[in-house]
């Protein structure tokens, strides 16, 4: 078993009547089959597979997933991808995602796709909870 | 409009051949609809959590499993999450998770729901329009 430490500090002086300021840390036990921190060109109308080392069991996984600033069309990511009309997840150029991803049935698939004619490039990384 | 800052880091010393370190800060533009941080109780029917139904652009979310839950909680588009099933699941988190992630389905405008998977949960966190 390893940990990814996972520090997110959210804040903002203008969106709330009050400032708002906190830090959540976690460290995160992944335990079973994970990725490096991969590049991946998504193209557009082809579902690729995050996972790619197997399906993520019900304990679900650790994903982080950054969109490129350089890129000129969202990223679209979704459990057993087909369209982006099913999308879950939709990161513009400069976005990044934290989240454990996953379901009670296990055997779960996470896709990245860009619509037709768009294409997108986002660096990842998935990792299985303890 | 206002701005969400977050900063995410991420390391590991023990899950990779060398350790890993780095820290992403964003500076998210709110300009829609914004739900403030609050607390929703969870059953196994599923809650909406956005105020108004969230347009096409999409929208940033956070959120927090507190570790005193005893059940995961799953997040997803209605109509399209199914915590038994592998379509439409965005997030599943078990007790102490956190997750920040913008969210979208294609140019679609579609509400968030969340639900405990098997009893009840505590969910809390924020939505905020694009």
């Amino acid at each position: 078993m390893a940990t990814l430490k996972s520090t997110l500090k959210i804040e903002s002086t203008d969106i709330f009547p009050t400032p708002v300021n906190f830090t959540q840390i976690n460290n995160n036990a992944v335990n079973g089959t994970f990725s490096g921190f991969n590049t991946l060109d998504v193209p557009a109308n082809s579902a690729q597979t995050l996972n790619f080392l197997g399906s993520i069991d019900a304990t679900g996984a650790y994903v982080y997933v950054a969109a490129a600033t350089t890129n000129a069309w969202p990223v679209y990511l979704g459990s057993g991808l087909a369209a982006v009309t099913a999308a879950t997840v939709k990161l513009y150029p400069g976005d990044v995602a934290f989240f454990p991803a996953g379901d009670s049935n296990g055997s779960y698939n996470l896709n990245a796709l860009c619509a037709a004619g768009e294409t997108g490039t986002i660096s990842f990384f998935v990792g299985e909870k303890a | 409009m206002g701005t969400l800052k977050t900063t995410l880091k991420v390391e590991s010393t023990d899950l990779f051949p060398t350790p890993v370190s780095f820290t992403v800060v964003n500076n998210n533009n709110i300009s829609g609809n914004f739900n403030g941080f609050n607390t929703v109780a969870l059953t196994t029917s599923p809650s909406t959590l956005n105020v108004a139904t969230i347009d096409g652009t999409g929208c940033y979310l956070y959120l927090q499993s507190p570790s005193t839950n005893a059940d995961a909680i799953a997040v997803g588009y209605a109509g399209q999450s199914n915590i038994a099933g592998d379509t439409g699941t965005l997030v599943y988190l078990s007790p102490g998770d956190v997750a920040f992630v913008p969210v979208g389905v294609g140019a679609t405008a579609a509400d968030i729901e969340a639900f405990a998977a098997s009893s009840t949960a505590t969910l809390y966190f924020f939505i905020g329009e694009k």
